[in-house]
Protein backbone atom coordinates (compact mmCIF):
# COMPACT_ATOMS: atom_id res chain seq x y z
CA UNK A 1 0.00 0.00 0.00
CA UNK A 2 1.03 3.47 -0.73
CA UNK A 3 2.56 5.65 2.31
CA UNK A 4 -0.42 8.68 0.70
CA UNK A 5 -3.29 6.11 0.66
CA UNK A 6 -2.48 5.18 3.97
CA UNK A 7 -2.59 8.73 5.39
CA UNK A 8 -5.61 8.97 4.05
CA UNK A 9 -7.24 5.83 5.27
CA UNK A 10 -5.68 6.88 8.67
CA UNK A 11 -7.02 10.60 8.18
CA UNK A 12 -10.53 9.19 7.86
CA UNK A 13 -10.29 6.69 11.07
CA UNK A 14 -9.20 9.64 13.29
CA UNK A 15 -12.64 11.36 12.56
CA UNK A 16 -14.28 8.49 13.62
CA UNK A 17 -14.94 9.65 16.71
CA UNK A 18 -17.61 12.29 15.39
CA UNK A 19 -20.31 9.16 15.74
CA UNK A 20 -19.49 10.05 19.67
CA UNK A 21 -19.99 13.42 19.15
CA UNK A 22 -22.80 13.52 17.30
CA UNK A 23 -24.78 11.28 20.07
CA UNK A 24 -23.36 13.75 22.78
CA UNK A 25 -24.56 16.86 20.82
CA UNK A 26 -27.99 15.68 20.51
CA UNK A 27 -28.08 14.07 24.35
CA UNK A 28 -27.26 17.82 25.01
CA UNK A 29 -29.51 19.15 23.50
CA UNK A 30 -32.55 16.98 23.72
CA UNK A 31 -31.77 17.27 27.71
CA UNK A 32 -31.89 20.99 27.06
CA UNK A 33 -35.23 20.44 25.61
CA UNK A 34 -36.88 18.13 28.11
CA UNK A 35 -35.59 20.50 31.15
CA UNK A 36 -36.86 23.58 29.40
CA UNK A 37 -40.48 22.06 28.55
CA UNK A 38 -40.59 20.85 32.21
CA UNK A 39 -40.10 24.07 33.46
CA UNK A 40 -39.72 26.60 31.31
CA UNK A 41 -38.86 29.68 33.89
CA UNK A 42 -35.38 27.30 34.47
CA UNK A 43 -34.17 28.90 30.68
CA UNK A 44 -31.86 31.50 31.39
CA UNK A 45 -30.48 29.30 33.88
CA UNK A 46 -30.07 26.31 31.92
CA UNK A 47 -29.15 27.06 28.33
CA UNK A 48 -25.51 28.68 29.36
CA UNK A 49 -24.81 25.56 30.89
CA UNK A 50 -25.88 23.71 27.77
CA UNK A 51 -23.45 26.07 25.74
CA UNK A 52 -20.95 25.31 27.49
CA UNK A 53 -21.19 21.72 27.60
CA UNK A 54 -21.88 21.94 23.72
CA UNK A 55 -18.56 23.85 22.99
CA UNK A 56 -16.56 20.78 25.30
CA UNK A 57 -18.13 18.41 23.40
CA UNK A 58 -17.77 20.05 19.87
CA UNK A 59 -13.69 20.36 20.87
CA UNK A 60 -13.34 16.74 21.29
CA UNK A 61 -14.51 16.79 17.48
CA UNK A 62 -12.22 19.43 16.74
CA UNK A 63 -9.43 17.29 18.65
CA UNK A 64 -9.66 14.61 16.53
CA UNK A 65 -10.43 16.58 13.01
CA UNK A 66 -6.87 18.19 14.48
CA UNK A 67 -5.16 14.38 14.40
CA UNK A 68 -6.66 14.04 10.85
CA UNK A 69 -5.09 17.38 9.71
CA UNK A 70 -2.03 16.06 11.35
CA UNK A 71 -1.73 12.89 9.79
CA UNK A 72 -2.68 14.42 6.57
CA UNK A 73 -0.26 17.23 5.92
CA UNK A 74 2.68 16.50 8.47
CA UNK B 1 6.08 20.97 12.20
CA UNK B 2 4.90 23.17 9.30
CA UNK B 3 1.62 23.04 10.38
CA UNK B 4 2.65 25.18 13.61
CA UNK B 5 4.47 27.65 11.85
CA UNK B 6 3.34 31.14 11.26
CA UNK B 7 3.59 32.35 7.88
CA UNK B 8 3.18 36.27 8.09
CA UNK B 9 4.37 38.59 5.52
CA UNK B 10 6.84 40.93 7.26
CA UNK B 11 6.49 44.68 6.78
CA UNK B 12 9.39 45.47 8.92
CA UNK B 13 11.79 42.79 10.40
CA UNK B 14 13.03 43.94 14.04
CA UNK B 15 15.27 41.44 16.14
CA UNK B 16 16.94 41.95 19.47
CA UNK B 17 19.16 39.22 19.29
CA UNK B 18 16.58 36.19 18.75
CA UNK B 19 13.52 37.54 19.70
CA UNK B 20 11.22 38.96 16.76
CA UNK B 21 9.32 42.12 17.05
CA UNK B 22 8.55 42.50 13.50
CA UNK B 23 5.87 44.49 12.21
CA UNK B 24 4.06 42.06 10.04
CA UNK B 25 0.70 41.30 9.14
CA UNK B 26 0.08 39.20 12.10
CA UNK B 27 1.64 41.60 14.94
CA UNK B 28 -0.77 44.51 13.04
CA UNK B 29 -4.05 42.49 13.11
CA UNK B 30 -3.17 41.94 16.87
CA UNK B 31 -2.54 45.56 17.52
CA UNK B 32 -6.09 47.20 15.21
CA UNK B 33 -8.47 44.90 15.69
CA UNK B 34 -8.26 45.55 20.13
CA UNK B 35 -7.63 49.50 19.02
CA UNK B 36 -11.01 48.73 17.57
CA UNK B 37 -12.85 47.49 20.98
CA UNK B 38 -10.62 50.15 22.87
CA UNK B 39 -11.70 53.42 20.66
CA UNK B 40 -15.48 52.25 21.37
CA UNK B 41 -15.29 51.84 25.08
CA UNK B 42 -13.47 54.69 25.38
CA UNK B 43 -15.84 56.89 23.58
CA UNK B 44 -18.90 55.14 25.78
CA UNK B 45 -17.64 55.66 28.73
CA UNK B 46 -15.35 59.30 28.09
CA UNK B 47 -18.54 61.46 29.93
CA UNK B 48 -19.68 58.87 31.92
CA UNK B 49 -23.14 59.75 33.24
CA UNK B 50 -25.42 58.03 36.03
CA UNK B 51 -28.00 58.21 33.43
CA UNK B 52 -26.26 56.85 30.80
CA UNK B 53 -26.94 57.33 26.90
CA UNK B 54 -26.97 55.61 23.92
CA UNK B 55 -23.52 53.84 23.76
CA UNK B 56 -22.72 54.17 27.47
CA UNK B 57 -26.23 52.16 28.01
CA UNK B 58 -25.17 49.47 25.27
CA UNK B 59 -21.42 48.62 26.58
CA UNK B 60 -23.06 49.14 30.41
CA UNK B 61 -25.58 46.51 29.12
CA UNK B 62 -23.53 43.82 28.27
CA UNK B 63 -20.78 44.40 30.87
CA UNK B 64 -23.77 43.74 33.63
CA UNK B 65 -24.85 40.37 31.46
CA UNK B 66 -21.43 39.01 31.68
CA UNK B 67 -20.34 40.33 34.97
CA UNK B 68 -23.49 38.19 36.64
CA UNK B 69 -22.39 35.42 35.02
CA UNK B 70 -19.09 35.21 35.88
CA UNK B 71 -20.10 36.10 39.25
CA UNK B 72 -22.06 33.23 39.68
CA UNK B 73 -19.17 31.14 39.52
CA UNK B 74 -16.54 33.54 41.40
CA UNK B 75 -18.50 35.09 44.45
CA UNK B 76 -17.81 37.89 46.31
CA UNK B 77 -13.97 35.74 46.76
CA UNK B 78 -13.09 36.45 43.07
CA UNK B 79 -15.12 39.31 42.01
CA UNK B 80 -12.38 41.36 41.29
CA UNK B 81 -11.20 38.98 38.55
CA UNK B 82 -14.23 39.61 36.30
CA UNK B 83 -12.87 42.57 34.47
CA UNK B 84 -9.61 40.94 33.38
CA UNK B 85 -12.21 38.00 32.52
CA UNK B 86 -14.27 40.39 30.65
CA UNK B 87 -11.25 41.75 28.58
CA UNK B 88 -10.22 38.65 27.73
CA UNK B 89 -13.46 37.53 26.06
CA UNK B 90 -13.75 40.66 24.41
CA UNK B 91 -10.01 40.98 23.42
CA UNK B 92 -10.84 37.16 21.65
CA UNK B 93 -14.06 37.87 20.60
CA UNK B 94 -12.72 40.88 18.17
CA UNK B 95 -9.83 39.34 17.06
CA UNK B 96 -11.96 35.72 16.44
CA UNK B 97 -14.76 38.40 14.36
CA UNK B 98 -12.11 40.12 12.61
CA UNK B 99 -10.50 37.14 11.15
CA UNK B 100 -13.55 36.44 9.09
CA UNK B 101 -12.86 39.66 7.18
CA UNK B 102 -11.20 38.53 3.77
CA UNK B 103 -7.46 39.54 3.63
CA UNK B 104 -7.12 39.79 7.71
CA UNK B 105 -4.41 37.74 8.95
CA UNK B 106 -6.31 34.72 11.14
CA UNK B 107 -4.39 35.34 14.15
CA UNK B 108 -6.55 32.88 16.50
CA UNK B 109 -6.72 30.04 14.51
CA UNK B 110 -2.77 30.26 15.47
CA UNK B 111 -1.24 28.01 18.19
CA UNK B 112 1.10 30.61 18.83
CA UNK B 113 -1.52 33.20 19.90
CA UNK B 114 -4.13 31.01 21.60
CA UNK B 115 -1.37 29.61 23.65
CA UNK B 116 0.35 32.63 24.94
CA UNK B 117 -3.45 33.37 26.16
CA UNK B 118 -3.67 30.13 27.46
CA UNK B 119 -0.23 30.58 29.16
CA UNK B 120 -1.61 33.81 30.87
CA UNK B 121 -4.82 32.04 32.25
CA UNK B 122 -1.88 29.50 33.84
CA UNK B 123 0.20 31.68 35.27
CA UNK B 124 -2.58 33.79 36.99
CA UNK B 125 -4.59 30.61 38.58
CA UNK B 126 -1.13 29.35 39.98
CA UNK B 127 -0.42 33.08 41.66
CA UNK B 128 -3.75 33.11 42.89
CA UNK B 129 -3.60 30.14 44.09
CA UNK B 130 -0.01 30.37 46.00
CA UNK B 131 -1.43 34.02 47.16
CA UNK B 132 -5.26 32.78 48.72
CA UNK B 133 -3.83 29.77 49.95
CA UNK B 134 -0.11 29.95 50.89
CA UNK B 135 2.24 26.79 50.71
CA UNK B 136 -1.38 24.76 51.59
CA UNK B 137 -1.99 25.31 47.71
CA UNK B 138 -0.70 21.60 47.54
CA UNK B 139 -4.27 20.61 49.00
CA UNK B 140 -5.78 21.56 45.86
CA UNK B 141 -4.07 18.64 43.99
CA UNK B 142 -5.14 15.88 46.80
CA UNK B 143 -8.77 15.20 47.12
CA UNK B 144 -10.00 14.93 50.46
CA UNK B 145 -11.58 11.21 51.73
CA UNK B 146 -9.21 8.99 49.63
CA UNK B 147 -7.24 6.03 51.46
CA UNK B 148 -3.10 6.87 51.98
CA UNK B 149 -2.06 4.90 49.46
CA UNK B 150 -3.85 6.15 46.36
CA UNK B 151 -2.66 9.91 46.95
CA UNK B 152 0.93 9.72 44.92
CA UNK B 153 -0.79 8.17 42.21
CA UNK B 154 -3.88 10.76 42.35
CA UNK B 155 -1.35 13.53 43.50
CA UNK B 156 0.61 13.06 40.28
CA UNK B 157 -2.98 12.81 38.05
CA UNK B 158 -4.10 16.15 39.51
CA UNK B 159 -0.83 17.48 38.56
CA UNK B 160 -1.23 16.58 35.14
CA UNK B 161 -4.69 17.62 34.82
CA UNK B 162 -3.70 21.21 36.23
CA UNK B 163 -1.06 21.46 33.94
CA UNK B 164 -3.04 20.19 31.15
CA UNK B 165 -6.02 22.97 31.36
CA UNK B 166 -4.11 25.82 29.60
CA UNK B 167 -3.42 23.21 26.97
CA UNK B 168 -6.82 22.10 26.12
CA UNK B 169 -7.81 25.94 26.22
CA UNK B 170 -5.47 27.51 23.72
CA UNK B 171 -5.84 24.14 21.68
CA UNK B 172 -9.78 24.50 21.74
CA UNK B 173 -9.44 27.99 20.43
CA UNK B 174 -7.19 27.31 17.52
CA UNK B 175 -8.78 24.23 16.49
CA UNK B 176 -12.67 25.70 16.35
CA UNK B 177 -11.31 28.93 14.11
CA UNK B 178 -9.18 26.97 12.02
CA UNK B 179 -11.62 24.38 11.49
CA UNK B 180 -14.37 27.06 10.57
CA UNK B 181 -11.68 28.94 7.93
CA UNK B 182 -10.76 25.37 6.26
CA UNK B 183 -14.75 24.45 6.03
CA UNK B 184 -14.94 27.95 4.21
CA UNK B 185 -12.22 27.53 2.14
CA UNK B 186 -13.52 24.51 0.52
CA UNK B 187 -16.63 25.84 0.30
CA UNK B 188 -15.59 28.79 -1.32
CA UNK B 189 -13.24 26.75 -3.74
CA UNK B 190 -16.01 24.93 -5.17
CA UNK B 191 -17.22 28.15 -7.08
CA UNK B 192 -14.05 28.85 -8.15
CA UNK B 193 -14.92 27.96 -12.23
CA UNK B 194 -17.92 30.58 -11.64
CA UNK B 195 -20.04 28.12 -13.27
CA UNK B 196 -23.85 28.93 -13.14
CA UNK B 197 -23.93 26.31 -10.11
CA UNK B 198 -21.08 27.99 -8.28
CA UNK B 199 -24.43 30.14 -6.86
CA UNK B 200 -25.00 27.71 -4.97
CA UNK B 201 -21.40 27.37 -3.36
CA UNK B 202 -21.70 31.06 -2.54
CA UNK B 203 -24.64 30.78 -0.81
CA UNK B 204 -23.52 28.47 1.42
CA UNK B 205 -20.55 29.89 2.59
CA UNK B 206 -22.35 33.17 3.05
CA UNK B 207 -24.63 31.26 5.48
CA UNK B 208 -21.42 29.60 6.78
CA UNK B 209 -19.85 32.81 7.61
CA UNK B 210 -22.98 33.84 9.44
CA UNK B 211 -22.41 30.60 11.80
CA UNK B 212 -19.21 31.50 11.62
CA UNK B 213 -19.73 34.40 13.36
CA UNK B 214 -21.55 32.60 16.25
CA UNK B 215 -18.60 30.46 16.79
CA UNK B 216 -16.35 33.23 16.91
CA UNK B 217 -18.94 34.82 20.05
CA UNK B 218 -19.26 31.02 21.61
CA UNK B 219 -15.59 30.13 21.47
CA UNK B 220 -15.07 33.50 23.16
CA UNK B 221 -17.26 33.00 25.72
CA UNK B 222 -16.10 29.81 26.52
CA UNK B 223 -12.57 30.73 26.84
CA UNK B 224 -13.24 33.07 29.68
CA UNK B 225 -15.74 31.00 31.14
CA UNK B 226 -13.47 28.13 31.80
CA UNK B 227 -11.08 29.74 33.05
CA UNK B 228 -13.15 31.67 35.20
CA UNK B 229 -14.28 27.54 36.38
CA UNK B 230 -10.43 27.25 36.85
CA UNK B 231 -10.06 30.60 38.70
CA UNK B 232 -13.09 29.49 41.26
CA UNK B 233 -12.22 26.16 41.59
CA UNK B 234 -8.84 27.29 42.92
CA UNK B 235 -9.95 29.72 45.41
CA UNK B 236 -12.54 27.31 46.76
CA UNK B 237 -9.88 25.18 47.59
CA UNK B 238 -10.52 21.18 47.45
CA UNK B 239 -13.23 20.06 49.19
Amino acid sequence: MEVQVAKMIGAALAVLPLFGVGLAIGQIFSTLISAVARNPSVKNDVFPMAILGFALTEACALFALLIAFLILFL
Amino acid sequence: MELFLVEHRVFLPIFFGKLDFSISDFSLSVVFLPMILFLVMFFAMRKAQYHPKSLQNFVELIYEKFYGIFYGYLHEAGKKYIPFLFSLMLFIFVLNLGNLIPGVFPTTSQPTLTFSLGIVVFVLMTIIGFVSHGLKFYHHFIPSGIPGVLKPILFVLEVFSYCIRPVSLALRLAINMLAGHVMLHVIASFSKDLTPYSAISIAISGVLSIFEIGVAALQAYVFAVLSCIYIADILKGHE
